[in-house]
């Protein structure tokens, strides 16, 4: 404090705008730190945020001049048919996949919660799908549905013909899914697990001294307890579904017939494939929304069936 | 919980079907890269190829351009992360130790920024690059890698565990704020800086989108992108395609290996990232 009052005492008369105080105390050596995070935040997030505005409201095609069309991005999001297709199929992949993610997530973390021989090594082998790269396991999984691959070499004995995964609409949709799952199941696995253990020993064991059984644990102490980490895990994981890129990109490309273009695919087809950006960027708006709004919904949901402790 | 013997046993079978059913895309893709051509296209498939064909990943390497990919992979990786470490311990340094107008408004800004989706900024990224006349560079590659909000918060979050009269013990030794954060900060974050480093690690190296977009020649590609475009043209290849994509996953799997521990309590901490 002393040597910050002397130091204004002989500094020129600019020295009125150096703030006083402790609180300010530290602004140069701040602004050094933080000059390379600011940096990266204009550039990669404000200055980008701005151009999108800017953008959903223009139309361009990156080589002809930007030109301002109001709102009409909007109105023909509206009016676009494949954009309600592409949300269906959104609906479809985020369902499906939060369902099979959850119910196999819970299993998974039920059985590694448990100190059972070799357990560190099973551990590993349940989080190899996650880390791994999806070009690289995305297109193994293309091969794998082949009509004369492996996953119909395997259903073949147990009397199931084969089946046209990826080449048929109705089929495309639930091969991504359980390719989608075999890759992220264990990130819910973890927000899980991390859940089970905190819940306190002493529960199970108060209860099996009053004559519970495992079933009415479970349904009684497990599930409520676990209720907050499956509430953030289901939050975070539709905000990472609606933004899927890689397996559909490799695996599908979006069809056959446009059954797996996803609303996060039809941006990218409609801004880097037609080139349409300024439409792009009213969808990614739009897809923004969708996932503002989703979050609300889940927040005002969760008094129903979230328990704090 | 105490387990019956009998529990354990069928606890552990299911544990390990579990595991060789999410194992088994790994061991088809190990087999089908040690295959022939002729052995990958048969049908029923050939579970074990009859002669392990090491050459096929020599081929991958040499022919299929995967070496220079993997060279490239390497080179936008590394230098991503280490910047990415740098700015985000530097911000997170600020934001936990320092005092000026402003900061929690600039820290909520940061906040703020990580709830809009990526495809909000992909596209203007994409057109920033383009008029900077930057497509088809390694700066366009790397210079997105550079800064993350989120590495930044997660960084702040361990910096204020660390209790802050370490902080005053260097001033008074007469140590200015940046040794505070060179000597005490940084070497008692260990395993903040492994958590952001693995997440940081895993996401560049397994980006696709952004590659996909500025990048159009073959010396530029990075290895998931070079994955994908073999995929499009040399769509019979199996074999090669394959012994790419061990090679994409090997890295990985190595660095994962090393640090299981940062990286399963940092998601359970801040729920990144799929």
């Amino acid at each position: 404090m002393a040597t910050g009052q002397k130091a204004q005492t002989i500094s020129a008369p600019w020295s009125i705008l150096r703030p006083k105080g402790r609180r300010h105390k530290d602004l140069y050596v701040a602004l050094l730190f933080l000059a390379p995070s600011l940096l990266g935040l204009f550039l990669l997030q404000v200055l980008p945020i701005g151009t999108a505005l800017v953008l959903g409201v223009s139309e361009w095609n990156i080589i002809d001049p930007i030109k301002f069309v109001g709102l009409s991005n909007f109105v023909e999001v509206a009016t676009d048919a494949t954009f309600y297709h592409t949300l269906e199929n959104t609906l479809y992949l985020t369902v499906g996949l939060e369902v099979l993610n959850t119910l196999l997530g819970l299993c998974a973390a039920l059985l590694l919660k448990n100190a059972m021989r070799g357990i560190d090594l099973y551990r590993t082998i349940y989080f190899l799908p996650l880390i791994t790269t999806w070009a690289a396991v995305a297109i193994a999984w293309r091969y794998m549905y082949s009509l004369e691959g492996p996953i119909n070499a395997l259903l073949g004995p147990l009397g199931i013909d084969p089946i046209p995964w990826l080449s048929r609409p109705e089929w495309a949709m639930p091969a991504v899914i359980i390719t989608i799952t075999w890759k992220t199941l264990s990130w819910k696995t973890i927000i899980l697990l991390a859940g089970l253990q905190s819940i306190p020993n002493e529960f199970y064991e108060a209860s099996s001294i009053d004559g519970a059984s495992r079933w009415q644990q479970f349904w009684k102490i497990t599930l409520p307890l676990l209720s907050p980490a499956m509430f953030f895990a289901l939050i975070i994981g539709i905000i990472n579904t609606l933004q899927l890129f890689d397996p559909i990109f490799i695996m599908t490309d979006g069809g056959p017939a446009d059954s797996t273009r996803t609303l996060s695919y039809y941006i990218y087809t409609r801004g880097f494939q037609n080139l349409r950006m300024g439409y792009a960027a009213a969808l990614s708006w739009v897809l923004f929304a969708i996932i503002l709004l989703f979050t609300l919904i889940q927040w005002v949901l969760q008094k129903r069936w979230v328990f704090y402790q | 919980m105490k387990l019956r013997r009998r529990e354990t046993v069928s606890l552990q079978l299911v544990t390990a079907l579990g595991a060789a059913a999410l194992l088994f895309p790994f061991l088809w893709m190990i087999s089908a890269s040690l295959q022939t051509l002729q052995e990958v296209e048969a049908f029923p498939p050939i579970w074990i190829p009859e002669v392990p064909q090491w050459t096929n990943y020599v081929e991958a390497v040499v022919n299929y351009n995967i070496g220079r990919a993997l060279l490239n992979s390497a080179i936008v990786t590394t230098v991503s992360v280490v910047g990415q470490l740098t700015v985000c311990s530097l911000g997170a340094y600020a934001f936990s130790r320092l005092r000026f107008p402003g900061r929690d408004a600039i820290f909520l800004l940061f906040l703020a920024t990580m709830m809009i989706p990526h495809y909000v900024t992909i596209i203007p990224l994409y057109t920033m690059v383009w008029s900077a006349g930057l497509i088809d560079t390694y700066t366009a590659l790397i210079f997105p890698g550079l800064f993350s909000p989120f590495g930044t918060f997660l960084l702040r979050q361990f910096f204020n565990q660390i209790p802050i009269s370490l902080d005053e013990a260097t001033l008074i030794d007469g140590g200015n704020h940046w040794h505070i954060y060179l000597y005490v900060i940084m070497p008692l974050s260990r395993a903040g800086l492994g958590a952001l480093g693995i997440f940081s690690f895993l996401g560049i190296w397994n980006t696709l989108f952004w590659p996909v977009l500025v990048i159009n020649s073959k010396e530029l590609f990075t290895l998931p992108l070079a994955l994908a475009m073999a995929q499009g043209q040399f769509i019979t290849l199996i074999h090669i395609q394959m012994a790419g994509s061990v090679i994409a996953c090997v890295p990985v799997i190595l660095v994962f290996l090393m640090l299981q521990k940062q990286f399963i309590s940092s998601i359970a901490l801040s729920g990144m990232k799929q």
